[in-house]
């Protein structure tokens, strides 16, 4: 069985902003620490949002 | 992905999820209070004042320790807390000074001016306690940490062999895409996959943190057998002293011993987790990351000299830099309400995946593939 490479694509971008995201929190001080934070997780959140109410539309 | 491999991914994801699914829902219900502790501490129990200067926070500390004394005769200080962030300083006592931790109650003071805030525990401590009583260790001590790091390990199993899953069962469909004029059986499918995949990150994040925090009880122990019980050995069979050096000195000769660092909590002489004749005083680090990392110095409690800077190993170094990253609690309300929907969104992971486990068909023979690919074909039906 062979699968399309670009059914990785989005869920790969997603884990690579969302482990850079948290890391880049704990590492930076300051508001600049807490918007990678929130950028990190905001864009899972955001996309589970954006779908779930493309899906039930 | 050949056949064979795809039905060993589907056995390992199926039966690794049976294992834990029960319990990881258990510990996402009971993590989501935990995520917002600090708020509803503050809650339940108002701080006195805006945040104070870390180093302000010895200015009146050698006041509480002579008003807790009034307060109870008798009793020992066993350990100062130091919250710069609500301005307290909180006292624990107890009667003897090597009773269990169990045995001891609380007295908060305002670090500002040293006034008494409330002696005892605050109003709800005790369920934010039995919560994360239940998250740690189920009650069962350190068997039931154990056991959730086991299950923290299974759910690793689950996450990796999940991940595998995704493409043969997207391969039909876009991102994110939810089937939701299907059968019901099917729109939990996407949910699940759809969800799952999205919070795959997080959720090996949280789940490899957790399965670290599991270890910290063992892994603190080892170092105290290693590396603090030989130092300490001279003076295991003293009786814990009484302090003749004010908490305050020695909290000063610690930072200066450590300079960068300031105190966050300290230990009274005791046989329990510190020296009967020292101080065991905790510094922390200034930045978001060092504040993370724990250096405890040995203050002699009667001449108030240094007699011991400890070195953590790279082990507890790095637990220590995993607790942020389970708990989520360095990047303000903002991280933390992300958080808090993430672990939600895991809780749909894990129901839906309950629902297919038990909505199967009971009779998949008559199926019209029931091969390895027979939830793959009812899916593309």
């Amino acid at each position: 069985m062979r699968f399309s490479r670009a059914v990785w694509y989005v869920p790969l971008v997603l884990a690579l902003v969302t482990g850079l995201g948290l890391v880049l929190a704990l590492l930076l001080d300051g508001p600049v620490g807490d918007i990678c934070g929130i950028v990190g997780l905001g864009v899972p959140c955001g996309v589970i949002c954006r779908c779930l109410l493309r899906a039930t539309r | 992905m050949t056949s064979r491999a795809l039905r060993r991914w589907r056995w390992l994801h199926k039966w690794s999820s049976v294992v834990c699914t029960l319990f990881l829902l258990v510990l996402c219900l009971t993590g989501l209070p935990l995520i917002f502790s600090a708020e509803i501490d503050d809650l339940l129990d108002p701080p006195p004042a805006a945040p104070v200067a870390a180093r302000a926070m010895a200015a009146h500390v050698d006041e509480t320790v002579r008003q807790a004394y009034h307060a109870w005769p008798g009793q020992r200080v066993r350990l100062a807390v130091f919250d710069a962030d609500s301005a307290r300083v909180v006292l624990h006592l107890s009667p003897h000074a090597d009773d269990d931790f169990d045995r001891m109650h609380e007295l908060a003071f305002d670090a500002r001016t040293g006034a008494l805030l409330r002696d005892g525990a605050p109003a709800g401590d005790a369920v934010m306690d039995t919560i994360l009583q239940l998250h740690v260790r189920l009650f069962a001590g350190l068997p039931g940490e154990l056991f959730l790091g086991v299950m923290g390990l299974v759910f690793v199993a689950a996450i990796v062999s999940g991940v595998a899953l995704y493409a043969p069962f997207m391969r039909r469909l876009r991102f994110g895409d939810i089937r939701w004029r299907r059968s019901g059986r099917l729109r939990w499918l996407d949910l699940h996959n759809f969800l799952g995949i999205v919070t795959a990150c997080w959720v090996l994040i949280v789940a490899l943190t957790g399965f670290m925090n599991t270890l910290a009880t063992p892994l603190f122990g080892l170092w105290q057998i290693r590396d603090v019980a030989p130092v300490l050995r001279p003076f295991a069979h003293d009786a814990p002293v009484i302090p003749a050096t004010p908490l305050s000195a020695a909290m000063r000769a610690a930072e200066e011993a450590v300079p960068g660092m300031t105190t966050r909590f300290v230990t009274f002489p005791s046989h329990r987790n510190g020296s009967p004749d020292h101080y065991v005083v905790w510094t922390q680090g200034r930045s978001k990351l060092l504040s993370r990392f724990m250096t405890p110095v040995l203050v002699d409690a009667t001449s108030g000299r240094i007699m011991f800077v400890g070195k953590m190993p790279w082990y507890l170094r790095f637990l220590e830099i995993c607790r942020p990253l389970h708990f989520g609690d360095y990047g303000g309300l903002g991280l933390k309400c992300l958080w808090g929907v993430l672990d939600l969104a895991t809780m749909v992971v894990l129901g839906s995946g309950l629902y297919l486990l038990l909505s199967r068909p009971r009779h998949p023979a008559r199926l019209p593939d029931a091969g390895a690919h027979g939830l793959l074909e009812e899916e593309a039906a």
